[in-house]
């Protein structure tokens, strides 16, 4: 019997993606409130281009930004302000 | 299934208040946070502080607990007691997978039925993990076959860590440091909610020619002293093949020589680093009658003089 084929799965590069996702489908992906959504762009933890939520575009990047400042607020009780600070401190800490 | 002492994970006493219960999980989930730590066993250290913090922060199952008595020691073979039956609440947050048989054995089958039941759907944890790649990977793009332990949901309704084996397109042009990002390739999500994503952190292997500084190339290149002095046309090497450069004469050794769009491309191959020769000039450890001869007659007509 031949051996089951492995899937192949096409791999996204984050820190050059374009800014492909609209304001709805970066919630429904994000399974987030929209107004939860709003407060991640006002306290800085995501950037997407063009200017309020109707015109808003989203990156895989702030998909990563948004997921890991979600976890950083439910599992270490922080509040918003905190967790862009975290992080935009663990991003540059990536980068070193 | 062993005996968990939560008070000894979160590092307090069993006389801790719940402020004091608060200020320690939060201290420890700092250090242990498996997107922060550096730790070796963070993740399952962390989980240890989620699953203690779970039940000693409720007053209910923290009682419950308490009711086992201080006699227990941590990894002590444990049974609950004939006749189990807790006042304490079920459990009914969405990490509940993740807790060990000793949690689920105090608390966790009611729990588990009430989250199914009550419709709740949480996105698959994010799974992270690196991936080494050759810099001819990195310049043409690959496919590679990976391993990695993920979570998975096993037929019992918890999560386990399982070996996954996939086969991953790497587009060309990604350097290290960067990450891909593999949708729905992390952890399952609950409740019929979505999988988490799978993030691959690039390192490049280490290269027998090259060196990389972003998508810059170095290489040392070999010359002769002749070479240097006279200039020359030489063989280098680049990820797609040698090619030759010329050497100018009177180079010296360290002298950088550039090679334009020979480096790193960038993502979709729209830019490239250049590649940097740096010459090393080399002395033969054995000279023949000959050159010796030759190098003595150099030395007694060279007007040059580089310390002067």
């Amino acid at each position: 019997m031949a051996p089951t084929p492995i899937p192949v799965f096409e791999a996204e590069l984050l820190e050059e993606g374009g800014f492909s996702l609209d304001f709805s489908h970066f919630c429904a992906v994000l399974q987030c409130p929209e107004g939860e959504a709003v407060q991640l762009v006002r306290y800085g933890v995501i950037h997407p281009s063009g200017s309020g939520p109707q015109h808003w575009r989203f990156r895989a990047l702030d998909l990563y930004r948004a997921r890991l400042s979600r976890r950083l607020i439910r599992d270490l009780e922080l509040d918003l302000a905190g967790a862009a600070l975290a992080v935009e401190l663990l991003e540059r800490l990536r980068q070193l | 299934m062993e005996y968990k002492d939560y008070y000894q994970i979160l590092g307090v006493e069993r006389s801790a208040d719940a402020n004091a219960i608060k200020a320690a999980y939060r201290k420890m989930a700092r250090k242990y946070h498996p997107d922060v730590s550096k730790e070796k066993d963070a993740e399952e250290r962390f989980k240890d502080l989620q699953e203690a913090y779970e039940v000693l922060k409720d007053p209910e199952k923290r009682a419950a607990y308490d009711q086992l008595g201080a006699n227990w020691r941590p990894g002590q073979d444990f049974r609950p007691p004939p006749g189990w039956n807790p006042s304490g609440a079920p459990h009914g947050g969405p990490d509940l997978g993740g807790f060990s048989d000793f949690f689920d054995s105090l608390f966790g089958a009611q729990g588990r039925g009430g989250f199914r039941s009550s419709g709740f759907q949480a996105h698959g944890e994010d799974s992270e993990a690196a991936i080494s790649i050759s810099l001819e990977d990195a310049a043409q793009g690959a496919q590679k076959n990976i391993t990695l332990e993920i979570p998975a949901l096993g037929p019992d309704g918890r999560m386990h860590r399982q070996p996954k084996n996939l086969q991953v397109r790497i587009p060309k042009g990604v350097t290290e440091g960067q990450r891909l990002r593999i949708a729905g390739q992390g952890g399952p999500g609950m409740g019929g909610g979505p999988n988490g994503d799978l993030y691959l952190h690039i390192r490049f292997l280490a290269h027998p020619k090259f060196r990389v500084e972003g998508r810059d190339l170095y290489h040392d290149l070999h010359i002769t002293p002749w070479e240097a002095a006279l200039g020359a046309s030489v063989e280098v090497p680049t990820l797609e093949g040698a090619v030759r450069m010329k050497i100018p004469a009177g180079s010296s050794c360290g002298k950088k020589l550039r090679l334009g769009g020979k480096g790193l491309p960038g993502p979709g191959g729209k830019t490239s680093g250049d590649l940097y020769a740096i010459l090393q000039i080399v002395v033969p450890k054995t000279l023949s009658e000959k050159e010796t001869a030759l190098f003595t007659q150099l030395a007694e007509v060279s007007t040059f003089h580089p310390r002067r």
